[in-house]
């Protein structure tokens, strides 16, 4: 399964020629020979917390090396000291036998090494060519418009990028804005290419499009090093492994010598199983959307005609790659929108009329994607951010005065209650790890017993640990009598749900109940490869 | 952890100490002995009942201005047409003043006052309306708005409102005796000193203790959580827009019913400027932002007697005024940055938090894409 | 009188009246764009600065000073960009280096505004009231200053006008047509995409708040040597506001703040050339300026939603360690 395939393309020719250095002998992916990239004993702390922690890692030339770990296991951190943007405490980097030091992303750049981040950073407004123009050493003073089509030109023959010298890259779809970030690494000279969770938006069918091309390019000489926490895509798609944990590196081996279960156990230690289907049948319908149908000129893909209930004692999940609907969907069945087409019933009542504050009050809890921004006012104390809700009506407050007393006592209580840390009401919430933030999210919209929890995305950027407690949280608010809409990008995730909504280009392409999805059918619905109507 | 707990002492020395160097320096080179100058500054301010009274006077308006600015600032929205609204506050008053020269001043002066305060609030609300429809920059919105309505007064003060009398110096008549603000005895401290302490603590009361002031930072805070919650963040802007116009035209009113008694070009002295200084100083928390008012008020009118004492140009207190504050102004962002030496705790390269609406400079809001909605998936556009 | 009917009714033209409203439209304009030049080439790095007002003070001092003192206007020019350029590394260190918070940045401008303006006052009390033999002269430009009308409105300047219009499209080609002006421009959008490709982020956001004071120092040399000609306190008058205003109004593009700057000079100059049908008429005339960009402000906002060139990033300090 993770057998080397090395599949030269015609793009491949042209890397050999490019600005690839020493092809070292691709057959050999690790051995007794020198490392393209030695980290040792690496450390890096950030004020009193510890990011990396003597962390040493070796990568073979020419290979696919996975990093693994956890959210906050340090992998990106290692990463960021590699491509200069960090300077670590202590320890040393050395490239092909050679010690080297990167104290800017100048230095790393001229030593190979380039980086693909998590978010993409490519300057929206600019076209593909610029994007990749930027800081490269040629031209030395001006850039005619003939010299971008020029160059344009040549990424489309060299790279097989289909872009053009006119379109800026925010019109552009994902995948293509992910392969000029990897086309300006390599115009830049990059040998070392480090990919911080590259698949995390990409839909199945692009995922293994994507892996392929970097077969391509690890067969034309470079040295590719893989952050994830994915344990299918390491398994199926790298050379090597090294688990990252809590800062430091626990473990290191050839990707064919180990096992799914080794690597989790790695990763995280043991887990509690899965939550099981519901046990009792669903109950009265909370919530029904009919032809729900979105015309936001802002967004890209709004909802088209989507229909679908979801019932009392029930978790629905609605599967999905970002980007195909899900924002206008969530914002019309928390109320937060009003210009929409079709009907949106919760308990009896339209949306439409209600408005955000009056549809909360249904005892509808609603969950953002983004904690941070959205579900939390980083300024304000945990106190006060676990009374959002209800700060402006009795107890909280009378006659317009704040009973900050009041707050502050339920506060502690929901502290306890949630193990929020640390277990002070006054902190700023901002000071909270991601984790204890999104902990002050769910105490606060859950903490009421509501009807209906809408949850978008929210275990993103968590550790394994937390994930579980909060779907196991979400699944007990199940078996309570609460429905449960869980918006997930997330297969595993859809999986665990009872029925599964899979919505694509905006529409509902499928409703499948929890015994007639596959991972395999799941896949393709969210990556719009299998028309709904199969899968019917 | 030595070092860490004193690099804000340090961030302050180096801050305050440039400055203090520059003075001493600019000082020396202008021939004189910084160290009777900077006393001279002091006594001038706070050392004799004269130099108190001015400063006081030169707090009043400030007071006001600043308590209105503290609302505003704290909802994130960048209203820097106060001294527009000043001086249309002036206009107004001196307005109500001219057209009913015999009226009787009981009825007169509160009319004054609540025309001024209606036709602050309306010109703060002019960039207000404008971002809550279009998304318009409110900063460059309500600075041009100043220069319109400095514009306004200096044309009424040399054309239909000019002193027949007044040989050719632009200003009003002097209003009628019963439209003065009363005064403490003697001095030039007049009533406005009690809306300035009432608003100030009012300020405070509402900001620290009510829901209405929790909405205000909860919209300055988080913009789109605010949203989340449903709370309307365009109700929470034309409040706070209103509310510091108004206080803003009450600040102009107090200068011609309670100083000068007439209307003059350049009223406003540009302290609806100084007053955004202020609360910066005042790190926009309300007891800190009076205390920066008498401070500044000391500087503005110490600089002045010092200018009369040493035969200085009137430029040099100007200079180090703005010297000193420039200092202040690092001395306290050094001292927020080196804090413990963590990470800066603001995520301030995340959209949504303070920088984004500094970016309304950029006047667009589509200036990023796609709307801000809540649902932060969709990131193509 | 004349002066409105030749403008007012085209049947009874005077020619020579409009030629002169012309010319001095442009030379109006000559002073307002290179300070919106420097605000655009600030702002374009991502930074703000509200200081425009002060630093063309301090510009108009230095440069009249200069030029009497060397008797050479070009000699005066370039001490007024070197004292802009001087000045503005107080507000580079601390919004490039101290990372101030956008509000910070506000109000450092503000006092940048009232520095330059006690500075101007300070060194320029010598030059009240005297007038310099060394003021720019006019320039005919060989051959293109003897086309009727068009010769003598554009073609018969004082020499430092043309440089004026020489560096709008001078600032246009290095932001759009050099490495240069494209890494500026990446860094004002995206600066973690420009810093990762080894473009110096902090180095180009100082250099570029430098050279943007440069810029309105020059404008205030201008506006001393060759609009007005004379320094008195105060001189610029609101001319730097304007110039903010001008920045919006010309979407950040350098081509359309000569179209914006033409406009405003246009309103400037027929302040003084309308008579006074009634007292004070120039003071409500002068009101324009200001409106123009409130008036167009909401229109350019809403038809170009997303289309605005504003910098994404325009006021946000860059932290490289941020942590996300």
């Amino acid at each position: 399964m993770a057998a080397r395939q090395v599949k030269t393309s015609d793009g491949g020719e042209a890397h050999r020629s490019g600005s690839i250095g020493p092809s070292p002998d691709p057959d050999a992916p690790s051995g007794n020979e020198v490392p393209a990239v030695s980290l040792r004993s690496i450390s890096k702390r950030f004020g009193g917390v510890v990011a990396v922690d003597d962390a040493s890692l070796n990568v073979a030339p020419g290979e696919v090396h996975a990093l693994l770990g956890e959210n906050g296991a340090g992998k990106t951190s290692l990463m960021n000291v590699l491509a200069g943007l960090y300077r670590p405490d202590r320890g040393a980097i050395w490239l092909n036998g050679r010690e080297v030091h990167i104290a800017s992303p100048e230095d790393a750049k001229r030593l190979g090494i380039g980086m693909v981040h998590q978010e993409q950073r490519l300057v929206g407004r600019f076209t593909a060519p610029e994007n990749v123009a930027i800081g490269h050493r040629e031209p030395r003073w001006f850039t005619p418009t003939r010299y971008f089509r020029r160059l344009a030109a040549q990424l489309n023959a060299r790279y097989g990028l289909h872009v053009d010298a006119a379109t800026p890259v925010w019109n552009l779809p994902i995948g293509r804005r992910q392969r000029v970030e990897l086309v300006k690494l390599l115009h830049h000279g990059a040998r070392i290419l480090i990919l911080d969770e590259p698949t995390a938006n990409l839909a199945p069918a692009e995922v293994e499009t994507f892996f392929r091309a970097i077969r391509d390019l690890t067969g034309a000489g470079c040295t590719v090093i893989f952050i994830t926490h994915k344990l299918d895509e390491v398994l199926r798609y790298t050379d090597r492994v090294t688990v990252m944990r809590a800062g430091r590196v626990v473990a290191s081996m050839a990707t064919h010598e180990t096992s799914r279960e080794a690597l989790n156990r790695l990763m995280v230690g043991e887990l509690g199983e899965r939550v099981g289907p519901a046990t009792r049948a669903p109950g009265e319908v909370i919530l029904a959307v009919r032809g729900l149908t979105l015309d936001d000129p802002t967004r890209a893909v709004n909802p088209r005609d989507v229909t679908f209930e979801v019932r009392a004692g029930e978790v629905l999940a609605v599967a999905g790659v970002a980007g195909n609907g899900q924002a206008g969907l969530v914002e019309a069945i928390t109320g937060h929108i009003a210009d929409y087409r079709g009907s949106v019933v919760v308990l009896g009542h339209e949306l439409r009329e209600l408005g955000a504050r009056r549809t909360a009050d249904l005892g509808v809890a609603y969950i953002p994607e983004d904690r941070r921004e959205v579900g939390l006012v980083g300024g304000q104390s945990v106190a006060v951010n676990l009374a959002l809700r209800r700060f402006d009506r009795p107890p909280y407050s009378r006659g317009g005065w704040v009973d900050y007393t009041a707050i502050r006592r339920d506060a502690v209580e929901l502290i306890g209650r949630y193990g929020i840390r640390p277990p002070d009401p006054d902190v700023p919430v901002a000071q909270l790890s991601g984790g204890n933030q999104q902990r002050v999210v769910i105490a606060r919209e859950l903490s009421g017993d509501p009807k209906l929890i809408v949850a978008d995305n929210f275990t993103r950027g968590l550790d394994p640990r937390s994930t579980q407690q909060f779907s196991d949280e979400l699944f007990a608010h199940r078996d309570r009598g609460a429905a449960v809409v869980w918006i997930t990008s997330d297969l595993g995730e859809a999986l665990s749900c009872d029925r599964i909504a899979i919505l694509n280009r905006g529409r509902l392409v499928a409703v499948l109940d929890r015994a007639e999805a596959t991972r395999e059918r799941v896949g393709l619905l969210m990556s719009g490869d299998l028309p709904a109507h199969e899968s019917a | 952890m030595t070092f860490a707990a004193s690099r804000p002492a340090f961030a302050w020395l180096l801050g305050l100490g440039g400055a203090i160097a520059f003075f001493l320096l600019f000082v020396l080179v202008l021939d004189r002995n910084p160290f009777t100058v900077f006393g001279a500054v002091l006594v001038g301010a706070f050392g004799s009942d004269v130099g108190l009274n001015r400063t006081i006077a030169r707090a009043i308006p400030l007071l006001l201005l600043s308590a209105g600015l503290l609302l505003a600032f704290r909802a994130k929205f960048w209203n820097i047409g106060l001294n527009g609204a000043m001086y249309m506050g002036a206009i107004a008053a001196s307005g109500v003043a001219l057209y009913n020269p015999t009226a009787p001043g009981w009825l007169i002066l509160p009319l004054m006052l609540l025309s001024a305060l209606a036709v602050g609030a309306a010109w703060s609300l002019i960039p207000a309306l404008l971002r809550v429809w279009f998304g318009a920059s409110e900063i460059i919105v309500s600075l041009m708005l100043n220069y319109v309505a400095a514009r306004i007064g200096d044309f009424l003060v040399i054309s239909y409102w000019k002193d027949p009398n007044g040989r050719g110096f632009p200003g009003t008549a002097t209003f009628q005796e019963g439209f003065w603000l009363p005064r403490l005895g003697s001095s030039n401290v007049h009533l406005g000193l009690l809306f300035g302490v009432v608003a100030m603590v009012a300020v405070w009361l509402v900001l620290s203790r009510t829901v209405w002031g929790l909405r205000v930072d909860l919209v300055g805070q988080g913009a789109r959580a605010a949203q989340y919650l449903g709370i309307s963040s365009a109700a929470v802007l034309l409040a706070v827009a209103g509310v510091s116009g108004a206080l803003g035209g009450l600040a102009g009113a107090g200068e011609v019913a309670g100083l000068n008694h007439r209307l003059e070009a350049g009223v406003t002295q540009d302290l609806g400027y100084t007053a955004i200084l202020v609360v910066s100083l005042g790190l926009l928390r309300p007891w800190l932002t009076a205390v920066a008012c008498l401070a500044v008020a000391g500087l503005l009118v110490g600089g002045t007697q010092v200018q009369l004492q040493f035969g200085l140009p009137s430029a040099v207190s100007g200079v180090l005024l703005w010297a000193i504050l420039y200092g202040v102004i690092n001395a306290q962002n050094l001292a927020e940055r080196w804090k413990g030496g963590a990470p800066p705790f603001r995520p301030a390269a995340r959209e949504g938090t303070a920088a984004a609406v500094v970016s309304r400079l950029a006047a667009s809001s589509g200036a990023r894409g796609p709307r801000d909605g809540l649902g932060s998936s969709e990131r193509s556009g | 009188m004349t002066a409105v009917t030749a403008l007012l009714d085209p049947g009874s033209v005077e020619m020579g009246v409009i030629i002169a409203f012309v010319a001095a439209v442009v030379r109006s304009g000559a002073a307002l764009l290179p300070a919106t030049l420097g605000a655009i080439v600030t702002e374009r790095s991502g930074a703000t600065n509200l200081g425009v007002e002060g630093l063309m003070l301090v510009g108009a001092v230095a440069g009249f000073a200069a030029a009497s003192q060397s008797g050479s206007p070009v000699v005066g020019v370039l001490t007024a960009s070197a004292a802009g350029g001087l000045l503005c590394v107080t507000h580079a260190i601390p919004v490039v280096q101290g990372r101030v918070s956008p509000e910070r940045q506000l109000v450092l401008g503000l006092i940048l505004v009232y520095l330059g303006d006690a500075l101007s006052r300070l060194f320029g009390q010598p030059y009240v009231g005297h007038s310099s033999a060394a003021l720019d002269t006019r320039f005919a430009v060989p051959l293109l200053a003897d086309v009727p009308v068009l010769g003598e409105m554009l073609f018969q300047q004082r020499g430092l006008v043309y440089w004026s219009y020489g560096l709008a499209v001078a600032v246009w080609f290095v932001l759009y047509r050099t490495r240069l002006g494209l890494h500026l421009r990446a860094v004002g959008e995206e600066p973690a995409a420009a810093d990762a490709l080894g473009v110096r982020v902090d180095l180009y956001r100082f250099g570029a708040i430098v050279v943007g004071g440069m810029l309105m120092g020059f404008a205030g040399g201008v506006l001393s040597l060759s609009t007005i000609g004379a320094w008195t306190e105060g001189l610029t008058g609101g001319r730097g506001w304007i110039a903010l205003g001008l920045v919006t109004f010309a979407n950040w593009h350098p081509l359309w703040a000569i179209a914006g700057t033409l406009l405003f000079g246009g309103f400037e100059a027929a302040q003084f050339r309308l008579p006074a049908a009634f007292p004070g008429a120039q003071y409500l005339l002068g009101i324009l300026p200001y409106l123009a960009p409130i008036a167009t402000l909401p229109l350019i906002t809403a038809r170009m939603r997303g289309r605005s060139a504003a910098p994404a990033a325009l006021g946000r300090p860059y932290f490289r360690e941020a942590r996300g």
